[in-house]
């Protein structure tokens, strides 16, 4: 194996950024059995995302981060209308809305993409990267990072201060909705605030992980975690523990068999939930 | 925020108007109007799915109104929601919850305007002090998940105390604890009583309800008595509370709920 | 492209969205959809590993590897969500993150092998209906033709499991046996179905159909059958849309049809659509207004007004004006108002149907004081709804319980013309 390159370096930077935010957010995706509502924003904000491209901005420009939160809410939205308000179940309002955006996304993208190398169809799925260093930011010689890497930044930033701030109130909402409503705490603005968070970290990974493995950042630390802790502080910091390992044994391992870098990165991730669950397995109290 | 006055026997401490909710166009609590007193200890009996939990929940205001509305102390709920305990039923809890006793309890303290703010030297006070009189302290570490259910019940009560409310409603908090437990609830619930606090159950058990109430709601979709209990527990009411729907009754239910007829008419009130 | 190959493609796709919509019916009601996500993802690894034992592309050896894959993923979940803490949701989007990303990871190896360019395993993803070989389409046909079969002669077992497993297994159906047969079908159709639509939007084709049926049916046999008809349609003119120009994939496009129709099933399907319940809630208060109004007159002629006019409504009721106006022509022209010189009087019919309106009223107070317990305060504002909903053997019941009595608990006078007989 050749040594990593400091290109190397701002991927792994980029990857760490993008797994911690995600990790954050989806420990209480997970408490909140929101799991799937989170799968779901993951992939409808799709056309939001193409349409930034589309008006001719990058994928740096804020105008994508604001369609995502639209997009994100958006998905939010219309399942709750398919199921409440419409009496759809609630499974298929999930798998309909969702499925429904991102083919949405995909046409646009194969309407308008011939010739645009920016982003393709398989871009959306898996993301690229290793090729995360080409947007260096270059200031009197030295490497001051990656555009990508100066957008998820500030956002990881924002995610831990709302969480550490605002601890009480994710932590009241996932636990017990109906009781966190009885003292007159606005769950609906913290279950939206969790979504659009949700949304933006997505987009913003889009590029490097895409729309379905970032799911897998998402989900996997934490659950991980949650097999081998019952404190969630505790959890937080062994998820993003898990998480900073995932990306750096993932990362070369993908370098060492050259394969694609964050399927590598879900994969051992996946591989280290795989472990903890068949230890975890034998003495596990059932309380379901 | 003016703190209510509210002296035993004075006032009214829920008035509930004429309530009305629906689930998908369903009646399940039908025009139920009760004035329930202070300072007492206050069971809600019925049957399974006769609104009980409903009930509560449309007094905290998680459920909406269909029709009629709800004051608590004579206010409402919005001015006075910290003086207000609600202690949902089991349930509704997750217990594989990454929390500690001591986490649960330190919820009660907990309010909108302050969740961004750390608990104060006064708030761990207040947690602990619950904690000791339900007898709980030396779990306080114990994820919730690891407890009985009669020690669970208590975290949960604990929760209810600390908020330092004066209006308690316990949904089901008998079920899956044993009799010693039980009693050891119950005595904290009379010294709370004594202290002047209403305390209103939904309790499932006919048989421990004249030993635990002094006041009685009796429900079955509809309002079918409430009152002291030695006057509201007839035959009659027992019947009507227990026997199932009146057949007239349920069939009107239904019909409301195919029809997706509204339960109050708007707009032709006579003047 | 020639024409025999473009019919080609639609059959194929047509039996794609037929088989899909049968099986997902059943997925459908056991709230199961979003495992088929999760298998449509977990199925992709299979395929690479298909692929990579035999070096093409060979539909059978795909179907196979595709739904060993399909199963061991529904395994992984149900041992996930049964032998730990984690919820179903948790253990869904575990499973096919992970198996989506080892296929991820399989496919970037094929793409560097020597022929991987050609493969064209790519097209799994979205799906390519331009790629698919006669070969192809007689494997879809064969699935097919087993899938149906199947679904026919354990019809039984399978509608008992829809409806419940613990009924099923009280029966004496075994229903673990069955619950595998339905995710080997599963895994199948799910499998075959990617070359067509893909992985990532296959799901869609699984839930759509089944959700469309059942909206316009209850039955489960015509749930079945619609549920085939609208995958096929689906396929059909989601193939036809993406072949209309290159480098199209062929899963959105189905998928956009059948968002499509779901909308407006939900729009317009009989009674649980929204338009029906708009229509019922015209009804309804189209209903109110008009018993409300005779009602009003009815009540002045009681307290002896006879120079009744809109005014004198108004005065009694808030009404508005447009409510009113239409309420007022229905009346007249069901004979039961007549207006004169704006002097409005009931005729005969109206005289009828106002005391029954007004009889319900007060039989239904009297019925919630004398058998309900209620207040006298606290009666009125219930039986303003309910003298709209209690039907002729309900008034008939009530009259009977309560003895025809003579007055309401306010002691007005409840009137019975002829509906004593
Ligand atoms: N979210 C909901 N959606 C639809 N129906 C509901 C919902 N919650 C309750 N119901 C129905 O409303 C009725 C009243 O429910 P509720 O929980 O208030 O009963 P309960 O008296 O507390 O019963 P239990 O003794 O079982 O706790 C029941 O028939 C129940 O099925
Ligand atoms: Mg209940």
């Amino acid at each position: 194996m050749e040594m990593l390159s400091s290109n190397d370096g701002l991927n792994i930077i980029l990857a760490l950024l993008i797994s911690w935010s995600c990790s954050i957010l989806g420990v209480f995706l997970m408490l909140r059995k929101m799991v799937m509502v989170g799968d779901a924003i993951t992939h409808s904000v799709l056309p939001g995302v193409v349409i930034a491209y589309l008006m001719g901005s990058g994928g740096e420009n804020y105008i994508v981060l604001l369609g995502a939160a639209f997009f994100g809410v958006l998905t939010t939205v219309i399942i709750d209308f398919l199921f409440r308000k419409l009496k759809l179940q609630e499974d298929a309002s999930i798998g309909l809305t969702f499925t429904w955006l991102f083919a949405v996304g995909v046409v646009l993208i194969a309407f308008f993409s011939d010739g645009n190398a920016d982003i393709d169809q398989e871009c959306v799925l898996f993301g690229e990267l290793g090729l995360s260093f080409m947007d260096k930011i270059i200031w009197n010689g030295y490497v001051l990072g990656t555009k990508s890497i100066w957008m998820i930044g500030p956002m990881f930033l924002l995610i831990l201060i709302l969480v550490i701030k605002g601890f009480k109130g994710f932590q009241i909402i996932s636990f017990q909705t109906d009781y966190a409503a009885s003292k007159g705490i606005k769950v609906n603005k913290w279950h939206y605030l969790l979504m659009i968070l949700v949304s933006l970290v997505t987009v913003l990974s889009f590029e490097s992980v895409g729309a379905i493995l970032v799911v897998g950042f998402l989900i996997l630390p934490p659950a991980t975690a949650y097999l081998l802790s019952s404190r969630l502080i505790r959890i937080h910091f062994i998820s993003i523990g898990l998480a900073t390992a995932g990306v750096l044994i993932g990362y070369l391992l993908a370098q060492w068999f050259d394969v694609s870098i964050s399927p590598m990165i879900v994969l051992t991730l996946g591989f280290v939930f795989f472990l903890t669950f068949v230890i975890k397995m034998q003495n596990t109290k059932h309380l379901k | 925020m003016p703190k209510p006055f509210v002296k035993a026997g004075t006032m009214n401490s829920i008035k509930v108007h004429n309530a009305s909710v629906t689930y998908n166009q369903l009646p399940v609590l039908w025009d139920v109007d009760m004035d329930l007193p202070t300072g007492r200890l206050i069971g809600i009996v019925g049957q399974n799915g006769s609104g009980k939990s409903t009930l509560l929940k449309a007094i905290m205001g998680l459920v909406p109104l269909s029709s009629g509305n709800v004051k608590i102390f004579e206010q409402d709920l919005d001015t006075i929601r910290t003086e207000v305990a609600y202690v949902p039923q089991r349930e509704s809890v997750d217990w594989n919850f990454p929390a500690s006793v001591q986490e649960i309890v330190r919820m009660g303290r907990y309010q909108p305007g302050r969740l961004f703010q750390r608990l104060t030297k006064l708030d761990h006070q207040l947690v602990e002090d619950a904690l000791k009189k339900v007898n709980m302290l030396s779990f306080k570490n114990r994820q919730i998940g690891e407890l009985s259910g009669g020690q669970q019940q208590r975290v949960f009560i604990a929760r209810a105390l600390a908020q330092g409310a004066k209006l308690y409603l316990l949904d089901e908090p008998f079920v899956g604890v044993d009799v010693a437990t039980e009693k050891a609830i119950m005595d904290l619930l009379i010294e709370m009583k004594k202290e002047g606090k209403t305390i209103v159950i939904v309790h499932h058990d006919l048989h421990s309800v004249t030993s635990l109430f002094d006041y009685l709601v009796m429900l079955n979709t509809r309002m079918i008595a409430h009152g002291a209990i030695d006057e509201v527990l007839t035959t009659e009411n027992l019947n009507a509370t227990f026997g199932g729907q009146l057949n007239l009754f349920a069939q009107l239910q239904q019909i409301i709920k195919e029809r997706d007829f509204p339960i109050r008419e708007k707009g032709f009130e006579e003047k | 492209m020639t024409y025999s190959l473009l019919l080609y493609i639609l059959l194929g796709l047509g039996l794609v969205g037929a088989m899909s919509g049968a099986v997902g019916t059943f997925a459908f009601l056991k709230k199961r959809t979003l495992v088929g996500d999760a298998v449509s993802h977990s199925i992709l690894p299979g395929l690479v590993i298909g692929y990579l034992l035999m070096g093409t592309k060979d539909p059978y050896v795909l179907i196979l590897s595709g739904t060993i894959f399909g199963l061991i993923s529904i395994r992984s979940i149900d041992l996930i969500h049964q032998k730990s803490k984690l919820s179903i949701d948790t253990a869904i989007a575990i499973v096919t993150t992970v198996y989506f990303a080892l296929g991820s990871v399989l496919l970037s190896v094929v793409a560097k092998s020597p022929n991987g360019s050609q493969a064209g395993l790519k097209d799994f993803l979205f799906g390519k209906a331009a790629t698919l070989t006669e070969n192809d389409i007689v494997a879809f046909a064969i699935v097919f033709v087993l899938v149906i079969i199947t679904l026919i002669v354990l019809f039984k077992p399978f509608q008992s499991i829809a409806f419940s497993a613990d009924f099923a297994g009280g029966q004496g159906w075994k229903v673990k046996r069955f619950e595998f047969i339905l995710a080997v079908l599963t895994s199948i159709v799910i499998t075959t179905g990617l070359q067509a639509v893909g992985v990532v939007l296959m799901s869609a084709l699984l839930i759509g159909p089944g959700a469309i049926a059942r909206y316009w049916t209850n039955s489960l046999k015509k749930m079945l059958l619609l549920s085939v008809v609208v995958g096929a349609f689906s396929g059909i003119a989601g193939g036809l849309l993406s072949l209309s120009k290159d480098n199209m994939p062929t899963g959105p496009w189905v998928i956009i049809v059948l968002f499509t129709a779901t909308i407006l099933t939900l729009l317009f399907a009989p009674k649980k659509g929204w338009l029906a319940i708009q229509s019922r809630n015209r009804l309804n208060k189209k209903q109110m207004a008009e018993e409300n109004l005779l009602k009003t007159i009815e009540q002045l002629r009681e307290k002896g007004n006879n120079k009744i006019t809109f005014q004198s409504i108004l005065d009694q009721r808030r009404l508005e004006a447009a409510v009113f106006d239409r309420a007022f022509s229905a009346l007249s022209k069901k004979g039961m108002v007549k207006i004169n010189d704006q002097i409005i009087s009931l005729t005969e019919l109206g005289v009828a149907e106002a005391q029954r309106i007004v009889r319900l009223h007060r039989l239904w107070e009297m019925y919630l004081t004398a058998r309900l317990n209620f207040k006298n305060d606290h009666i009125h504002g219930t039986a303003e709804t309910i003298e709209h909903l209690i039907t002729a053997d309900l008034e008939k019941v009530l009259m009977e319980e309560l003895n025809f009595p003579s007055e309401d608990p306010h002691q007005k006078p409840i009137p019975y013309g002829n509906a004593k007989q």
